[in-house]
């Protein structure tokens, strides 16, 4: 009789929410709430990790399909045979929010085995975006807020989804193809509104991040990544050989296609910037190039950059300092610190202080660093770095230039560390980073030649060299010490979660899903889904059970380009499964 | 009344004729093309440059010929990004008298295996589709519209 009271509680409680919106609250106190994954890191300080400890290092090996769903959204475009799944599918209420490559948003019910709720086909330009995106087609999740599903297309729009019906409420043209602008991250949520990232600085653009009002899609402000000459930071680009790159802050690159944390306690948003453009000529752009490759704090409300920490000064290896930032309120040299942790392409990991930007930590997390001797360990600058020269060459053997156009540097120009997301455990004060460990050659062209829309700013390329493999690795935040590796054959190219039940869910590009030990990094588990895995796990209740959601679908740049130095991948056939798992 | 009529048919035949005159004929050359990531680093429009895949040679101002473009596919470049699309090559020595041991531990210049192989049917068609395509002529509307299979922004201002 008790098991059935509580039975229909639980079923009213969950009927109720299944109607309820998304409110601010529910979003800042996301952990409090593990039965849902609801924003994009699971929480806004990027910690991907989950309070849920059903599914634990005891009986993690009973894990098995619970259900599966195919996700449509696979046809090529552009330059692109095919499109890939990158997204981080968000669950309320036992309802599950994915994206395809396109754009298109899926809503599962997660108590019904997956069914189908609804479609949204925002009807994404294919050929036009998918001729200059860089790095794949690629979507990797959306935002809720109130009744809305909030996401961004290829093509540049964020779009404002009902979330009962699935029918499209708002559209915003955000970023501008013709100049080769495009969107691949998902949005960020803040009270009333909608971060959003671009993508594009091997074409060339100048990099922003836009605050829209949610209300009505206005405005509230555009922050560019990259100063014009009178603004803070705008004496970084100095005139190179050519005459033309006097403008060379205009097409300076700085994308933000990774989305980014908040804390609401200091109302401030903390973004990754990404390259400079051209990537591989840092002649043709003398000085620092700020706020490339750097770390910016934001007001939330006016998108005014209030510090900046940059990894990679005037960056020659394409060292894109993109990647997430994760937020952490952690014991570091044994003090209790308010830190941002971030895992840079160019193979170091570091602490920052959140509220001032100063430097605590930094180490490589990567097996092989050879680009510099260290950073400063008081100002986390690279060692190499001169600061009379404008010109960096750091350890000039690494680094390709006018007199010596080609160098190897490891790690190489795709990390380190990729996109691919971290996760932070809490209970252990652990940093887990999916690697790539890498060494690759760079090869400088001199950008001679003027921008010209939609056409590669590149200053040279990459050139494929040693075979690649990766790693996850542990890193303990209180020291900045590496704890443990898991060896791959090939690059983690998916990204994680960490879970209370000591696990550490992860995956091979080849197609093989695994769960870890997160004291050892141990495998304790593993699936073969025989197709690329380029997305990030997640966790999550529906029905009083957990589940392991991840998509499965070759994605990203590698299958593209980088195939060459991990022999064997070439192998992987394109997919568009999404995998939910369940003891 | 009659001459509104004659009208009518007349726009519909024109319509018709402008619409089914030049359909889109498949081009094994062109699919091939795509099929083997050439327009990965050649590009969409054959004429290369800086790129991901490293600065490719443009295939509009290529001066090789016919043998030599299907060498080069067959065999790559050693020492650059431009991969090998026969499955032999290198395992016996039909690429310039080379085998993939004469390279070991020269990860400079080791030669790439390309994301799929192509036989030598796909391989001369490729070379077809370079020679009556891209060598020696200018992007064209028409070339792109063939390249993407029907209109797109990417074509406008051509």
């Amino acid at each position: 009789m008790i098991k059935y009271i509580i039975t229909t509680i639980f079923a009213l409680v969950f009927s109720f929410n299944t109607f309820a919106n998304t409110s601010w609250d529910d979003i800042l106190n996301a952990k409090k709430a593990p039965q849902n994954w609801l924003t994009h890191h699971g929480s806004l300080d990027g910690h991907r990790f989950s309070g849920l400890d059903d599914i634990n290092k005891k009986n993690v090996k009973k894990l098995k399909v619970a259900w599966t769903a195919m996700i449509g959204g696979i046809e090529g475009g552009g330059i692109w045979d095919h499109a890939g799944l990158e997204g981080t599918p968000i669950v309320e209420d036992g309802f599950m929010y994915v994206t395809d490559g396109w754009g298109s948003v899926y809503k599962f019910d997660a108590t019904k085995n997956g069914k189908l709720v609804w479609k949204m086909n925002p009807d994404t330009d294919h050929d036009f975006p998918g001729a200059v995106t860089c790095c794949g087609i690629n979507n990797r999740g959306v935002a809720l807020i109130d009744n809305k599903v909030v996401s961004h297309t290829l093509d540049g729009r964020l779009i404002v989804t009902n979330k009962d019906s699935g029918e499209i409420e708002q559209e915003v043209q955000l970023a501008d193809a013709s100049i080769a602008e495009v969107i691949t991250a998902a949005p960020l949520v803040v009270k009333n509104s909608a971060i959003t990232g671009v993508a594009g600085a091997e074409y060339g653009i100048r990099g922003w991040l836009h605050s829209t009002n949610l209300a009505d899609g206005s405005k509230n402000w555009r922050t560019y990544t990259i100063p014009a000459p009178d603004e803070p930071g705008g004496d970084t680009w100095k005139q190179g050989p050519e005459a033309h790159s006097k403008d060379a802050w205009m097409h300076g690159g700085g994308s933000t296609w990774v989305v980014g944390s908040y804390d609401p306690d200091l109302d401030v948003i903390y973004w990754g910037v990404g390259n400079p453009g051209p990537d591989w000529d840092n002649e043709y752009r003398p000085g620092d190039n700020l706020y490339s490759n750097s770390v910016l704090a934001l007001d939330a409300d006016s998108g005014k950059i209030k510090w900046y920490f940059q990894y990679t000064p005037n960056d020659p290896y394409d060292f894109d300092g993109v990647n997430e930032q994760t937020l952490v309120d952690a014991k570091i040299f044994g003090k209790k610190t308010k830190a941002v942790l971030h895992a840079d392409r160019n193979g170091f990991a570091y602490a920052l202080d959140r509220e001032s930007g100063k430097f605590l930590w930094g180490t490589p997390f990567v097996k092989k660093l050879d680009w510099t001797a260290g950073l400063d360990k008081y100002t986390g600058r690279p060692l190499d770095y001169d600061p009379n020269k404008d010109v960096q060459r750091y350890v000039p053997s690494s680094s390709a230039f006018r007199a010596q156009p080609e160098a190897t540097s490891c790690p190489g120009n795709m990390g380190g560390k990729n996109w691919p997301p971290t996760a932070y455990d809490p209970d252990r004060n652990m940093y887990y980073i999916p690697v790539i460990e890498s060494c690759a050659m760079h090869v400088n062209v001199p950008q001679e030649k003027e921008w010209v829309a939609r056409e590669f700013w590149l200053g040279g390329g990459p050139k494929m060299g040693p075979q690649i493999t990766g790693s996850v690795t542990a890193m303990d935040v209180n020291s900045g010490k590496v704890v443990a590796k898991y060896d791959m054959d090939y690059p983690q190219l998916g990204g994680l979660v960490a879970t209370k039940g000591g696990l550490v869910f992860s995956s091979h590009p080849d197609g093989t899903i695994v769960a870890l030990d997160s004291d050892n990094l141990k495998e304790l588990w593993a699936f073969e889904t025989n197709t690329g895995v380029n997305a990030p796990p997640i966790t999550f209740e529906a029905g009083g059970k957990q589940y392991v959601a991840i998509l499965a679908g070759l994605g990203g740049a590698w299958p593209k380009w980088f195939v060459g130095s991990t022999p064997g991948l070439e192998k992987v056939q394109p997919g568009q499964t999404l995998y939910v798992f369940g003891l | 009344m009659k001459i509104n009529i004659i009208l009518k048919v007349l726009f519909l035949v024109l319509m018709y004729n402008n619409a089914y005159s030049q359909p889109p004929k498949f081009d094994y050359g062109l699919s091939t093309y795509k099929k083997g990531n050439c327009m990965g680093c050649h590009k969409w429009h054959g004429d290369g440059g800086p790129g991901y895949g490293g600065a490719a040679l443009s295939l509009r101002e290529t001066g090789l010929d016919k043998e030599q473009l299907i060498t080069i596919i067959e065999c790559g470049r050693p020492g650059t990004n431009m991969p090998f699309f026969d499955k032999k090559a290198y395992v016996d020595d039909r690429c310039f008298g080379m085998k993939f041991s004469d390279f070991e531990g020269d990860d400079k210049n080791r030669p790439l295996q390309a994301k799929s192989f192509l036989n030598k049917r796909q391989i001369e068609a490729v070379v077809d589709f370079i020679i009556n395509d891209l060598q020696g002529q200018k992007v064209s509307k028409d070339y792109c519209l063939k390249f993407f299979g029907k209109p797109t922004r990417s074509c406008e201002g051509l």
